[in-house]
């Protein structure tokens, strides 16, 4: 039992040192805190440096680690709190019963803790997994607690955390207390009650020796971590597969998921054992490594006839007629007709699917069989990636690729520091250094091979930046300590390890589960608009069909009744069967089935991933800095592109270059580089350098070492700087250039050069940046004079406030508010000297919070508040971000396009003004008016609010260019209390641009325009950008220099903004054209045919006959039309270059023109016409002798092809050699596809294709045929065209005759309004699309937007007024 | 890749690996979507030429269709009411069910002009449903080409077998056989009348066996129409082979036979007639037809109306457009 454990090795129950209530002994090595918990410290006499033993509930518990360690290091002559009285556990036991649970300090600790905890673990259920991974061989067989596997049993289902143990063969004490896992707000506790046997260790100090007791069982763990519940169930029947490889049902399970996923890269199992049968196997069960090696081909069957394929409705639908098909009774054909585009349909997908899986096969393969060092059992081997279990050793060398998430135990280098490019992980390409935890600093070699301990790490999750976990080793590792784990001392999969001779870690991930595998999300399949309208309308097709069917059915079993049984030679039979009045009905379902196109998921899945194509193709879209193409990962939505109505970007990076460079700055009130415009030229701060004024030398100095940037020397001598952020690097290069050289980053030594001098200072702690505390310190020693120095930078606001309190900051603040208007980044900088005693508390609760597993970045903060304060305020430095390429045209062409803008940037309010100003955004004065929200309670930013819509309403009437200004603060109470207000407003704006928001910020705003009902787009280069492009309807990201982690997210990413306008104007509407007219002419093709069997059933006794044979059938849904139209890929109504010089032309793409019910009812009209047209000509045509039905019915056919012939001509706006080639060509195929068959004696068209041919009526019969079915069309077409053009019609004429392009005039994006009825949270009121009947030119913008009647502001009053105090930021929430 | 062969393509010129480069150039334009494209545009100047080209092109079809059709001579008697006795005229039924009345009947045909040889002689039947879904279905390919040799059958039903023995021809097409007869006479003599190769020649050689006799045909209780030869083989049973090829409309003629002697105008042809075939049950009506026929096959007034209406129109929407062009000046 945990509380045994403890109690067994040392605790001296009787050592009972307390005092009474209230009052509490001073314990050695035992500090007590603020908040009244004890940590505990000991110094270790080997590295003269402090270890910190952990803190503890109670003074006791403190004590008695602190004894423990004190034991270790000294051994037994250690001075200790407590005297070393071995207990047994019966005793221990007693003395918990004993106990009340009081908070009285009385008695012994642990024993009291215990109990607390342990029933909470047991009734949790979820408590950490625990993975046992020995490396090690033990001489003798030792016990570990069956709570071990009851937490693997227990836990696995929910399990919220994991455990690692390095060695946890042994020590159940370490076990007690270290497995208490708190995750979220509910602690999950691990349940050491279970334990059965006595849990008796041995004295601490030797390691191997033995343990008594009589353990009942051991979970030999393997590692790993626990996949999610259902998984693991399988694998509790099945415990004793463990030898084989493993339950082949697993694999599949997860190959399936792997599939679907992505790439799966080995796959681990976890399973128990009894312990008992492997004691004299020890080394082997030690160190199980169940891995399952990954198998493409047990899953690829499933996904070959993929299931989710079949169980999309029209698959169903489809499956469906096929099998009503085999029944020979209602069958009007052969049912190969349906049953062959059927499976060739899914021979099509499914090949493309089945390749897809090939190659991810093929590339899984040589990730999982590539060969890698571990150690195991103390020996180093050669094994396979995929063999890699949790808890191995992973040797690397250089430039080897990291094979699983490692945490790092020890590197070449003597400060256990490790480089690795993470550029397959994030995109970022500059290296960064990865430190081994403080526990293992200095373990040598060989010492490392046979390491021991537990990491305690959280359940796998897709955050490559986080990583809270703790690490505690076991002796003879001395630190038995827990030591905090970051992600700083992790390396992930896909990275590589680089400047580094070797480095070791321990797998705390594999397979799926490392960052990297469970990133591999699967991609939510997004909806087009396009594809939802095409869903209607397969809809309203599927409901005529069954009227249609339902007319046919009774008037067949009328007329049936009525003339069929008259007719002797039918030879109806008196009494049929019970079915027979289903029999006609269903035989006219059959009939008209081929009404919904069987291709057109087909045709339209290749056109998208041809449109996908042209992306990545595009010349014109390629990055000529960097020759990076643009890259659509998601091939489905190219049409919502065309579509877009709203644009948010980000700022930095996006619209901006994100090359900063140091411009100007102002030093204790000087401003520098206001004449000359550079800083680094200004004589006076060059002077005041060469002077060493103090105070330029301090803010030189925060310049230089208040970052993470790491300067690598090159042969050339030169110091390149590898910065993750841009700003740092800028700051580092100005400093450089003013002779404070940052010179080298020695594990925590910098080393400073200034004028020939060199400054070396320590760094104790970085207190890193995040988005919400918006500022990043580092503590430093200076190491010529001791002192401990805190430099801090960061945003103004973050500064500025904890200035100390004589601190004058006005200037700072004018000297933002200046550099700001002129659109230029602002960092201050500041510091304090901090006193010894203040650095140390602290930095003992820096590490507490460091250590903390749950919310951990939040305590992070808290702790680092208490030191970021009181600072002297140096100086702000002002840094340029210069404006991308075409921006300002980019963004002014989308407008025009009817496509609004809103910026969401994290940076300062006067700096996004400024960039929006300059890059077109919003319109200076008079033009443009800036209508600001803002407020920091409730009631003023209502007000403002109010204000800002009142306005907002009334300008909507004057031409005016309106936007509005919010920031972060002031948008987090619109969106919690006025998200309805928020919402009018966001329909009203076209433009808006939010400051300082946080990216959580950013995704909500998407999703309120989304509610709206608005197609989004969402443009960023950044990681902060990620949940803002996955909300959107489309993200782009921008493959830029803060790496690649948003255009991974995104649906496309291009090189540089400007490549939008390219991206939207020229391929979404080219995609939106293709498509529209796409997928209404396969609804075309198949209604003429079914039209023209419709018809021919009131002419063959409404009995179901079909005039097509089956071959023709198939053909024609297959071959004959199905395959010419997808040329229309190649279509282009306008050219390219008037598109981007007539952006407003996107509007007919915006308003869904092309493809809605009303263009639909066109083409329904169209076919039934042509139905008509065919049918009528060719059965009078072929009247009486003529009238055979294999010829009848192959001149309909004829008719229909030729008539398809030209429609697609008629339709197709420019043609290409493919497009000849397709049209005309198909035409050829179809006679030498039919002369074959002709020559077929078996066939049932034996003979009459050439027959026909022959005949000049056949001839004359078509020809009628085309003129009769083209002739109104193109008259029709031709009166539209030159009488009511349309704005493309225009383009066309101007474009094609060399003539003047006439002005468009104005295209009015359309009316949208808002009811008032709406909740607040639910806003899902459509837009007032009217598609086609849009008055085009309407000059006066006053009916562009519309408010719902009545006074638009009662929301304001519904509300609940709530205290401002509510308002306490908390940065948990975001 | 693709991209960047093809920019390098651009920029370092073309002309080195000619034959290579062109395919290349191709696949650059392609996926640049640059392929060389004409585009019509409709303005008025080609609309006009078109239209006119379209409607010169459809009135010289529909001079030639009308003048081709205006040389078929074609003759049509109904003959099944005039066939009915007085005295069954108001129960037909009973007559055409009846063995035992004679079903011989004469029909006279006056030639209002001159016919040429070959005339045709078809019989045409209406609203008799040869498509309706039973009846086409009805029938066995493969019995016919092979015989008994062919066990399935089944799509014959209800007409596969009888009395346990399988029907050859099966199926309720071929037990429908039309099997009225006509025989032609002029002034004394008896024309000369072809019935040979009356049916397609592909359907003769590949369709109905050359060693498949008829078989158990039309011995049920029920008997549809015509009987069967048993000692000739399907494929000159070539009434049989006419018949089979099923109409797609519910009025059809089928070839009778040819009649090989020029007919002069006022010549009256006398007609002698089996009436054997069952149409009064469902209302259905026989004729009798010859025929000449012309290069567009027989007489079809559809197609000379249908030019003639769309070349009409086509100059009426010419004219209106004119119109309008001249009125409303459009852009």
């Amino acid at each position: 039992m945990a509380l045994k454990d403890r109690l067994g090795v040392k605790k001296s129950a009787s050592g009972n040192k307390t005092s009474g209530d209230g009052k509490e002994m001073h314990y050695r090595g035992v500090r007590k805190r603020p908040w009244g918990r004890y940590a505990a410290e000991i110094r270790d006499p080997g590295k003269k440096s402090r270890v910190w033993l952990g803190t503890f509930d109670t003074a006791e518990e403190a004590a008695k680690a602190y004894d423990d360690a004190a034991r270790e290091f000294r051994g037994a002559k250690a001075k200790t709190n407590f005297p070393l009285v071995p207990t047994d556990t019966a005793a221990a036991n007693d003395a918990v019963s004993q106990h009340s649970p009081s908070n009285s300090s009385s008695v012994e600790s642990s024993g009291r803790e215990a109990p607390e905890r342990e029933p909470t673990r047991c009734v949790g259920g979820g408590g950490p997994v625990v993975g046992v991974f020995p490396f090690l061989q033990q001489p003798q067989p030792v016990p570990v607690p069956v709570m071990q596997q009851q937490v693997v049993y227990g836990g696995l289902s929910h399990a919220r955390g994991q455990v690692l143990f390095l060695d946890a063969l042994k020590r159940g004490e370490y076990v007690s207390t270290v497995f208490p896992v708190r995750y979220g707000t509910s602690t999950v506790e691990f349940d050491g009650g279970v334990v059965s046997g006595p849990f008796l260790t041995h004295s601490e100090s030797d390691s191997s020796s033995g343990v008594d007791g009589q353990p009942k069982k051991l979970l030999d763990l393997d590692l790993n971590v626990a996949p999610p519940g259902g998984y693991i169930r399988t694998e509790r029947t099945a415990p004793l597969r463990v030898w084989n490889r493993g339950p082949r049902h697993q694999h599949s399970f997860r190959g399936g998921r792997g599939s679907r996923q992505g790439r799966t890269r080995s796959t681990i199992l976890t399973r128990t054992k009894e312990r008992d049968q492997d004691l004299d196997e020890q080394p082997r069960v030690m160190g199980i490594t169940q891995i399952s090696p990954f198998d493409c081909f047990s899953y690829d069957g499933s996904d070959l006839i993929s299931v989710n394929r079949l169980l999309r409705f029209m698959n169903q639908y489809f499956l469906l007629i096929a099998c009503l098909q085999l029944w020979s009774l209602i069958t009007p054909v052969n049912p190969a007709s349906t049953w062959g585009p059927l499976i060739f349909i899914f021979a099509v997908s499914a090949t493309k699917e089945a390749w897809d899986d090939y190659n991810r096969y093929l590339s899984d393969k040589k990730a999982n069989e590539k060969e890698v060092w571990v150690v195991k059992q103390g020996i180093k081997k050669h094994i396979q990636a995929q063999d890699i279990c949790v808890g191995n050793l992973v040797w690397l060398r250089e430039n080897d690729e990291v094979p699983c998430d490692l945490v790092l135990i020890g590197t070449s280098d003597p400060q256990g520091l490790c480089y690795i490019e993470t550029a397959a992980l994030d995109g970022e390409t500059d290296l960064k250094t990865r430190l081994i935890p403080s526990a293992c600093m200095g373990i040598d070699l060989e010492l490392l091979h046979r390491i021991k301990g537990v990491i305690e790490c959280p359940i796998p999750d897709k955050d490559i930046t986080r990583f809270d976990a703790n690490l505690r080793l076991f002796p003879p590792f001395i630190d038995n300590d827990l030591c905090p784990l970051t992600i700083k001392n992790t390396v992930l999969q896909s990275c590589y390890l680089r400047n580094t001779e070797w480095a070791c870690g321990i797998a705390v991930y594999t397979g799926n589960e490392t960052k990297l595998g469970m990133s591999r999300g699967i991609a939510e399949p997004k909806l087009t608009a396009v594809d939802a309208m095409i869903d209607k309308l397969t809809g309203a097709i599927f409901i005529f069909q069954i009227v249609v069917v339902m007319v046919l059915g009774i008037a067949g079993n009328v007329w049936k009744d009525t003339e069929a049984r008259k007719q002797w030679y039918v030879l109806y039979p008196e009494e049929g069967p019970w079915y027979e009045l289903l029999v006609i009905p269903l035989r006219f379902e059959l009939l008209c089935s081929i009404m919904i196109p069987i291709s057109i998921k087909v045709s339209l899945d290749l056109v998208k991933s041809l449109y996908a194509k042209f992306i990545d193709w595009d010349n014109e879209m390629i990055d000529q800095e960097t020759g990076t193409p643009a890259h659509a990962t998601n091939t489905a939505i190219s049409e919502d592109l065309g579509q877009v109505e709203y644009i948010l970007t980000d700022k930095t990076g996006t619209l901006t270059e994100n090359k900063m460079i140091f411009r100007r700055c102002c030093i204790n009130g000087i401003f520098f580089g206001n004449e000359t415009g550079d800083a680094l030229k200004d004589s006076r701060l060059l002077n005041a350098v060469a002077t060493g004024s103090p105070d330029v030398i301090r803010f030189l100095t925060v310049m230089a070492i208040c970052n993470t940037v790491i300067p690598i020397k090159s042969k050339s001598g030169a110091i390149l700087y590898k910065a993750q952020s841009q700003d740092e690097d800028a700051l580092v290069q100005a400093a450089s250039q003013l002779h404070m050289v940052f010179s080298n980053r020695n594990a925590n030594i910098l080393e400073i050069r200034f004028n020939a001098s060199i400054i070396r200072y320590e760094v104790l702690e970085t207190l890193e940046f995040t988005s919400d505390r918006k500022r990043m310190s580092v503590v430093v020693k200076d190491c010529q004079n001791g002192k401990i120095i805190l430099l801090s930078k960061g945003a103004d606001e973050a500064i500025l406030p904890y200035a100390f309190t004589g601190q004058q900051t006005r200037m700072f603040i004018e000297a933002v508010d200046q550099y700001a208007q002129l659109g230029l980044r602002t960092l201050c900088l500041a510091w304090r000297e901090l006193e010894e005693d203040e650095y140390q508390e602290w930095s003992l609760m820096f590490k507490e919070a460091s250590s903390t597993l749950v919310d951990r970045e939040w305590r992070i903060a808290e702790v680092c508040q208490r030191l970021e304060h009181d600072l002297e305020v140096l100086g702000v430095t002002a840094i340029e971000d210069r404006l991308q390429d075409g921006v300002p045209e980019t963004i002014e062409s989308l407008r025009k396009a009817g496509i609004n803008f809103w910026m969401l940037t994290g940076d300062k309010q006067n700096t996004a003004i400024q960039i929006a100003l300059s890059c077109n955004f919003i319109s200076p004065e008079p033009k443009g008016q800036l209508l600001l929200i803002d407020g920091k309670t409730e009631d003023e930013v209502r007000r403002s609010l109010e204000r800002v819509l009142l306005t907002m309403t009334i300008t909507t009437s004057e031409p005016k260019d309106v936007a509005f200004v919010v920031d972060g603060w002031a948008l987090e109470i619109a969106l919690k209390h006025y998200r309805k207000a928020f919402t009018e407003l966001a329909i009203l704006s076209r433009t808006a641009i939010c400051c300082r928001v946080t990216p959580s910020q950013k995704a909500q705003l998407v999703e309120i325009l989304k509610s709206c009902d608005y197609k989004t787009l969402a443009i960023g280069d950044g990681g902060n950008d990620v949940r803002m492009i996955q909300q959107a309807d489309i993200g782009v990201g921008i493959s830029g220099r803060e790496g690649l982690q948003a255009a991974r997210a995104a649906d496309y990413s291009i090189g540089k903004f400007r490549f939008l306008k390219r991206l939207i104007l020229v391929h979404g509407r080219y995609s939106y054209n293709r498509t529209a007219f796409l997928s209404q002419y396969s609804f075309y093709k198949s209604l003429v045919i079914c039209f023209i069997q419709i018809f021919f059933s009131f002419i063959s006794g409404v009995s179901g006959t079909s005039l097509f044979n089956s071959v023709s059938l198939m053909a024609y849904n297959v071959f004959y039309t199905s395959v010419p139209v997808l040329v229309s890929v190649l279509d282009k109504d306008l050219s390219e270059e008037t598109v981007m010089q007539h952006p407003q032309i996107l509007f007919y793409c915006q308003a869904g023109r092309l493809l809605n019910p009303s263009t639909f009812a066109g083409w329904f009209g169209r076919s039934l016409f042509h139905a008509i047209v065919v049918f009528i000509i060719s059965i009078h045509a072929y009247a009486y002798e003529k009238s055979e039905m294999e010829e009848i019915s192959m001149v309909a056919l004829s008719g229909c092809i030729w008539l398809q012939a030209f429609v697609m001509t008629l339709e197709t706006n420019s043609f290409t050699i493919l497009q000849h080639l397709a049209i005309w060509g198909n035409l050829v195929v179809f006679y030498i596809i039919n002369w074959i068959f002709s020559s077929l004696p078996s066939s049932g068209m034996y003979t009459i294709m050439f027959r026909l041919c022959r005949e000049p009526s056949y001839w004359i019969t078509l020809c009628l045929i085309v003129g009769a079915g083209m002739g109104p069309i193109l008259a029709l077409k031709y009166f539209r065209f030159t009488y009511r053009p349309s704005k493309i019609n225009t383009l066309q004429q101007a474009e094609r005759l060399g003539g003047p392009i006439l002005s468009l005039g104005n295209i009015e994006p359309q009316s949208r309004s808002i009811e008032k009825d709406i909740s607040p949270l639910s806003i899902t009121q459509p837009k007032n699309r009217n598609p086609v009947y849009e008055p085009l030119l309407s000059d006066s913008p006053n009916t562009r937007r519309s408010f719902g009647s009545g006074a638009p502001f009662d929301f304001f009053q519904s509300q609940s007024r709530l205290s401002s105090s509510s308002y306490s930021r908390n940065c948990k929430d975001n | 890749m693709d991209v960047d062969e093809g920019s390098s393509l651009d920029t370092i010129g073309d002309q080195s690996v000619p034959q290579h480069s062109r395919r290349c150039k191709a696949f650059h334009q392609f996926t640049q979507q640059s392929l060389p494209a004409c585009k019509p545009v409709l303005t008025p100047k080609w609309v006009s030429s078109w239209r006119t080209t379209i409607c010169e092109g459809l009135f010289l079809k529909m001079f030639f269709t009308v003048f081709g059709y205006l040389q078929v001579v074609e003759i049509v008697d109904r003959y099944d009411a005039e066939c009915i006795p007085e005295a069954y005229k108001s129960n037909k039924m009973a007559y055409i069910k009846d063995n035992s009345i004679p079903k011989n009947c004469s029909q006279f045909l006056k030639v209002y002009k001159r016919m040429k040889a070959p005339i045709y002689i078809y019989y045409q039947l209406d609203n008799y449903y040869q498509n309706h879904r039973r009846y086409v279905k009805s029938k066995s390919e493969q019995q016919l080409l092979h015989g008994l040799g062919s066990n399935d059958t089944s799509s014959c039903k209800p007409q596969e077998s009888n009395n346990g023995l399988p029907i050859v021809p099966c199926g309720l097409i071929a037990w429908s056989l039309f099997n009225d007869t006509f025989t032609f006479i002029r002034g004394k003599s008896e024309l000369k009348v072809s019935r040979k190769n009356i049916a397609w020649k592909s359907d003769r050689d590949h369709k109905f066996g050359k060693h498949v006799y008829p078989f158990n045909f039309q011995n049920g209780t029920l008997i549809g129409g015509g009987k069967l030869e048993p000692s000739i083989p399907l494929s000159d049973q070539e009434d049989l082979i006419v018949w089979m090829r099923t109409a797609a409309l519910p009025s059809f003629r089928k070839l009778y036979g040819r009649i090989e002697e020029d007919l002069d105008t006022d010549d009256v042809v006398v007609v002698k007639l089996m009436n054997n075939y069952n149409t009064y049950s469902f209302g259905g009506k026989k004729k009798l037809v010859l025929s000449t026929s012309s290069w567009l096959g027989g007489k079809n007034d559809f197609l000379g109306a249908a030019y003639v209406f769309a070349g009409s129109s086509c100059i009426f929407v010419s004219l209106v457009f004119l119109l309008l062009h001249t009125k409303i000046p459009g852009n």
